[in-house]
């Protein structure tokens, strides 16, 4: 073995030192980067020599950057993201529908209504009457006004998530697209024998976010070649990229790739949150007010039609309220135009207000079904209060389940400042040592030559 | 467990988003007083606070509808008190007639009777908050006034038995008013059965005297003709002692409808049934028929007819004013005749005193009702504010806590010992 071995050791060391040292600051720059994986280095010593019936070392050698991941943990994560997005958004657009309907409160449809019988009560009192009359039109006005808000509320809410949908599609269709382009990088990549770990950090991201948009399904091939599928139909390998879109059908929202050639089977996600609410739920609480609003429309004019008006002659077989439809309930133009159409006498006399009894106690009768009108409502506002706060504690529960598994990913993935500071001093000792090397080698040649000279 | 930096973080953001959140729901709270500010606070205290709500609307409602019937009502019993008062001083007087020292002044007590018939009149026509009090249902016209020759006082076309409902509680209705027939009319009640195994087509009759103004006796035919199961055509007629019908045209027929199963009167032409009015302008005949009593009950037909009065308090008084104008003293007859309707009318006054304590009562229940509906709202909506002033205090300093903890641990790390 000669002197310049040990040159030859410590160069190769100074070498891998520096290498481990720009691993750390790599790591200490990404210390606050969520999407980032620490990336550790793996020491190995170089092949041996054999010399003189011994074995001599030859040093350190950089084996492999390794990237710290827990893919198990990712599975987990995304799978908990994608309940948690949908059930996060249909929350807040529950929320949103309970502020449209504005109950329980003085201006809500069951405060209202029950103004509406509350009128009829008051007129009852002093059948002939008209400003107990224009009180009913009033009180009914005030309740068409309401039920209409909410029919406009609804469609609002349908408008703006019909936009949402769309631009959901386009961020899954887009981030489809990074996948494959990352897909491909990667697979290049490792043909070659590299490690893209910072590739593999930004297509965890894309996937990560695309959980979140949508329920996934996702395989690694031994290429590392993520393919995923959606709701049942391939989306993305490392080739080809599916792209989606939206169609309206029957009223609903339907996912299907641009061809048409399937529909997506949506469980999970943003998207999921999004189109559950448009398809199913507005139009679920729509039909409940609805079937509210045409109960009591014909039960009033069963009653009202039954009566006699304030006209001389008194007249009969007028309907109070004209329809409902499309969220507009209608008052009779006959009595917009003159209250004492309304007809709420049995007996064709002034004094008499039995059918105006007879309506206000239509707060109180019970249907076949033993409820009242108003326990329905009141029993489909109970129905979107128990959805909303399903949704919301649901997503809160799913919330923690993310927070907890962001944590371990956070704790097996994260960069922990404290211990790469640990790994620069340790590297530059490591480092400084062999420097230190270079010196005593070239102290000893220096011996060397001046015995020569 | 290995914790870096983005744990401690997280953590740290996601401790204070939750403390912040409380501190926020508390302030909302404090703000609005109400716990429940949407129905996912809460749903099934939602659905309880918009019943308890819609039954305190409705409560206070029917509360003010009572206040409306009291006033009517106590109108209703002023009125009758002051026929009373008039009623008990033309008995003064009268029982003077009595005494041959005052044969001399008939005259002027046929006047003084003559100013209690006008007095009586307008009581009679008396209104509150614009309805004619003793109209029944029909405000159009006064209801009592002379025929036009002066010679009678008449119903005026009212139909004076209508009934004014109110709901004194969200499933019961009561009357507020006393019809005119009540207080004023002649009522003939029928009375009895009708066999139901009557044949299709036949008729079932029955008759009662009743009189004119005058004291005259008419016999009031009725006639009851099958067209179907438990539906019968009715028909009167009004003849003289002579067997002459008074009425000018024969009246229209009306179908009353028995129920089958428990044979009680059921509707008449369609509607509930009431008492039918019966006026003969030209002789001075009006009174009400009450057909309620009459069933379909298996058993031999047997009708019956009775009246409350041979005839008006009005036209007593006229007959006795004008045969005191002719120098003759009211019969006995006439005398208990009066006496008979001052009696009837303190039985009214009972009723109206009844009705009043039943619209009390139902407003006290309801406005126990409404402050026990109230307290339960309190209760489930209600924000305890000191407790919720506490909770928040408690949540601002654990806000204060988790800053400073950040202010302290968050900044260190091993380069500060570097």
């Amino acid at each position: 073995m000669g002197l310049s071995n040990i040159f030859d050791i410590a160069t190769r060391s100074l070498s891998v030192y520096q290498a481990a040292l720009d691993v750390t600051a790599q790591n200490i720059s990404n210390a606050s980067n969520p999407d980032y994986s620490r990336q550790r280095v793996i020491f190995g010593t170089e092949t041996p020599q054999q010399l003189g019936g011994f074995i001599w070392g030859t040093g350190v050698k950089l084996e492999d950057i390794n990237r710290i991941h827990n893919a198990l943990t990712d599975q987990q994560l995304r799978d908990n993201n994608s309940k948690y997005s949908s059930n996060n958004e249909s929350s807040v657009l529950l929320d949103q529908v309970q502020s449209v309907l504005n109950e329980p409160s003085d201006q809500g449809i069951s405060s209202l209504t029950t103004a509406f019988f509350n009128a009829w009560q008051q007129l009852s009192v002093t059948p002939n009457s008209v400003s107990l009359r224009q009180n009913v039109i009033q009180a009914a006005q005030n309740l068409s006004q309401q039920i209409q808000t909410v029919k406009q509320g609804f469609d609002t809410i349908q408008t703006s998530l019909k936009s949402s949908i769309s631009t959901d599609v386009s961020t899954i269709n887009n981030d489809l697209k990074q996948i494959q382009s990352l897909n491909a990088q990667i697979f290049n990549l490792q043909s070659t024998g590299q490690t893209p770990n910072d590739l593999l950090d930004q297509r965890d991201k894309a996937i990560n976010d695309l959980s979140s948009m949508v329920n996934i399904n996702v395989s690694y091939d031994s290429q590392n070649v993520a393919n995923i599928s959606i709701g049942g139909v391939f989306a993305v390998d490392k080739v080809t990229a599916t792209q989606f879109k939206t169609t309206l059908q029957d009223g609903k929202i339907l996912v299907s790739t641009q061809d048409g050639a399937a529909n997506v089977n949506l469980t999970g996600g943003q998207l999921y949150g999004d189109t559950n609410v448009y398809n199913n739920k507005i139009p679920s609480y729509q039909s409940s007010i609805d079937s509210f609003v045409n109960n009591l429309m014909q039960s009033v004019n069963d009653a009202h039609s039954s009566g006699y008006t304030l006209d001389n002659p008194p007249q009969t077989g007028i309907n109070f309220f004209s329809g409902y439809s499309n969220g507009a309930l209608k008052i009779n133009d006959q009595i917009l135009n003159d209250p004492n159409k309304i007809a709420i006498s049995s007996d064709g006399t002034a004094g008499n207000g039995d059918i105006a009894l007879s309506i206000a106690g239509l707060s109180t009768q019970k249907q076949a079904d033993g409820s009242t009108l108003l326990d329905k409502y009141s029993s489909f506002i109970s129905q979107i209060g128990t959805d909303a706060k399903g949704a919301s504690n649901t997503a809160d529960s799913y919330n923690l389940v993310v927070q907890q598994l962001q944590q371990q990913q956070a704790s097996y993935s994260g960069v922990s400042v404290d211990e790469e500071m640990t790994n620069v001093i340790q590297y530059q000792k490591s480092y400084s040592a062999s420097a230190k090397l270079i010196t005593v080698a070239d102290q000893m040649f220096q011996t060397l030559i001046n015995m020569v000279s | 467990m290995r914790i870096t930096d983005l744990m401690m973080t997280n953590s740290f953001l996601h401790n204070l988003t939750s403390t912040k959140s409380k501190v926020n729901g508390l302030q909302t709270e404090i703000a609005l007083g109400t716990t429940i500010q949407k129905p996912s606070d809460n749903p099934n205290g939602t659905v309880n606070i918009l019943g308890w709500n819609n039954q305190i609307s409705q409560a206070n409602i029917i509360m003010g509808n009572i206040d409306s019937g009291n006033a009517f009502i106590n109108d209703t019993t002023s009125s009758m008190q002051n026929i009373q008062d008039t009623i008990t001083n033309v008995l003064s007087k009268l029982t003077q007639v009595q005494n041959a020292a005052n044969d001399q002044n008939l005259s002027n007590f046929a006047d003084q009777v003559d100013s209690s018939i006008s007095a009586i009149l307008d009581s009679a026509n008396a209104k509150s908050d614009g309805k004619y009090i003793f109209a029944g249902t029909d405000f159009s016209n006064a209801p009592y006034g002379y025929t036009a020759d002066g010679s009678a006082v008449e119903v005026k076309d009212n139909n004076i038995s209508g009934v004014q409902n109110i709901r004194i509680s969200p499933t019961v209705s009561q009357q507020i008013n006393l019809t005119g027939v009540d207080v004023f009319g002649t009522i003939v009640k029928g009375g009895g059965n009708i066999d139901p195994s009557t044949a299709v087509g036949a008729t079932v009759t029955g008759q009662t005297t009743v009189y004119d103004a005058k004291g005259n006796q008419y016999t009031f035919k009725t006639n009851y003709t099958k067209t179907a199961a438990d539906t019968y055509n009715f028909t009167y007629d009004i003849v003289d002692s002579s067997n002459v019908s008074v009425l000018s045209s024969p009246p229209a027929a009306q179908s009353m409808v028995f129920d089958g199963t428990t044979g009680s009167l059921q509707s008449i032409d369609g509607k509930a049934p009431s008492s039918i009015q019966i006026n003969v302008p030209s002789k001075n005949i009006n009174f009400s028929f009450n057909p309620l009593s009459i069933s379909e009950k298996s058993g031999s037909t047997s009708l019956s007819y009775s009246a409350n009065q041979k005839t008006d308090i009005f036209n007593t008084l006229i007959n006795i004013r004008d045969n005191l104008k002719a120098g003759i003293k009211p019969t006995t007859d006439q005398m208990q005749a009066i006496t008979d309707f001052n009696n009837r009318l303190l039985n009214n006054l009972t009723k109206a005193g009844n009705i009043t304590n039943r619209l009390t009562n139902a407003k006290n229940l309801l406005n126990n009702k409404t402050l026990q509906l109230q307290d339960l709202v309190a209760k489930t909506d209600g924000v305890d504010v000191a407790k919720a002033a506490v909770d928040l205090q408690s949540q601002d300093n654990l806000l204060q806590m988790s800053y400073q903890i950040a202010s302290k641990v968050l900044t260190q790390s091993l380069l500060n010992y570097l």
